[in-house]
C-alpha cells in the first residue's frame, strides 16, 4: 500500500496539532493511502516517525507552525504548509501530493 | 474530582453574544464559576496572544480558542453553542466555541492526551452533529468523554 507520512505541530501544541494530524489522515485515507502523521505537542511526541516509515513513504507532510526536525527527511519528497493550511484545506493538501507538488528536501 | 476537565457546568447552549470578544469573556466567566482559574487577566491575555499568532477556527463555525497560561488552576475544556454565529475572523465565522485551559506549570501529560482526543473528536460526523443539535448538555457531555 501506499504511504504518506508527516508531521503535526502548532504554537501551542495543545489542539490544532491534533486535528491537523487527523484531518491529514482523513483525506489520506480517501485517496488510498496508508497514513502516519507524528504530532509534535505540548505533551511530548506522538507516532514518532521512524526510519522505516521515512524510507516506505513516497512523500512527506509538514504540517507545522514550529521548528520541527527536518534533517531526517533529507532526499525525500517533502510538501510544507501551515497547519492552519491542513486543518482548513485538508482535500487540497492531499491534491498536492497526488499533482507532485512536494519537493524533495535538499537543503 | 480534579481530573475531571469537563462537566455540565462549563457548557452553555444557545447564548446569545454579539462578537469574538464576548465569547471569549463568556468562556472565561465559566470557567471562573467552575474555581479553574488563578488569574482571568492572565489567562484572558495568552488566549489573545494565541489567537494572533494563527486563529483558531477550524472550519465548520468550530472555534477552540485556548491557552496553556500561569492564569489557570486546572486543565479544562468549556463548551460554548451560540444562538448565532459570529464573526471570528475577518474571513471565518464561529458558533460552536470550545475554550481550553491548560495550566504552564505542573501538566500532566493525561490531561493534554484528554484534551487532545477531544479535539479529535470534533471532526468526527456524529459527534459534530450531537454538539451543534442536542439540547441536553447531558448527552453533550457523554459524547465528548465517550
Amino acid at each position: 500500500m501506499k504511504k504518506l507520512i508527516g508531521v503535526a505541530s502548532c504554537p501551542a501544541g495543545i489542539a490544532h496539532t491534533y486535528i491537523a494530524a487527523e484531518t491529514l489522515i482523513k483525506f489520506g485515507k480517501q485517496h488510498g493511502y496508508e497514513m502516519k502523521i507524528e504530532t509534535n505537542g505540548a505533551g511530548g511526541t506522538e507516532n514518532r516517525l521512524t526510519d522505516e516509515d521515512i524510507r516506505e513513504a513516497e512523500a512527506v507532510i509538514v504540517a507545522a507552525d514550529t521548528r520541527v526536525e527536518l534533517e531526517r527527511f533529507r532526499g525525500k519528497p517533502v510538501l510544507f504548509v501551515s497547519s492552519t493550511d491542513a486543518i482548513h484545506r485538508g482535500a487540497e493538501v492531499i491534491q498536492m501530493i497526488l499533482d507532485g507538488k512536494a519537493e524533495i528536501y535538499n537543503p | 474530582m480534579d481530573d475531571v476537565i469537563i462537566t455540565e457546568q462549563l457548557i452553555a447552549l444557545d447564548i446569545e453574544l454579539p462578537d469574538k470578544d464576548a465569547v471569549i469573556e463568556a468562556v472565561v466567566d465559566l470557567l471562573a464559576a467552575d474555581h479553574r482559574l488563578e488569574d482571568r487577566e492572565v489567562f484572558i491575555r495568552d488566549v489573545y496572544e494565541r489567537e494572533e499568532i494563527v486563529p483558531t477556527g477550524i472550519g465548520d463555525l468550530i472555534a477552540i480558542p485556548h491557552a496553556r497560561s500561569a492564569g489557570v488552576a486546572r486543565a479544562s475544556l468549556v463548551y460554548l453553542r451560540l444562538a448565532a454565529a459570529i464573526q471570528w475572523t475577518e474571513e471565518e465565522q464561529a458558533r460552536y466555541i470550545f475554550g481550553i485551559a491548560v495550566p504552564e506549570a505542573n501538566v500532566d501529560n493525561l490531561h493534554l492526551k484528554i484534551l487532545s482526543e477531544v479535539a479529535k473528536k470534533l471532526l468526527d460526523d456524529t459527534i459534530k452533529q450531537i454538539i451543534k443539535e442536542s439540547a441536553s448538555r447531558g448527552e453533550i457531555l457523554e459524547a465528548l468523554l465517550s
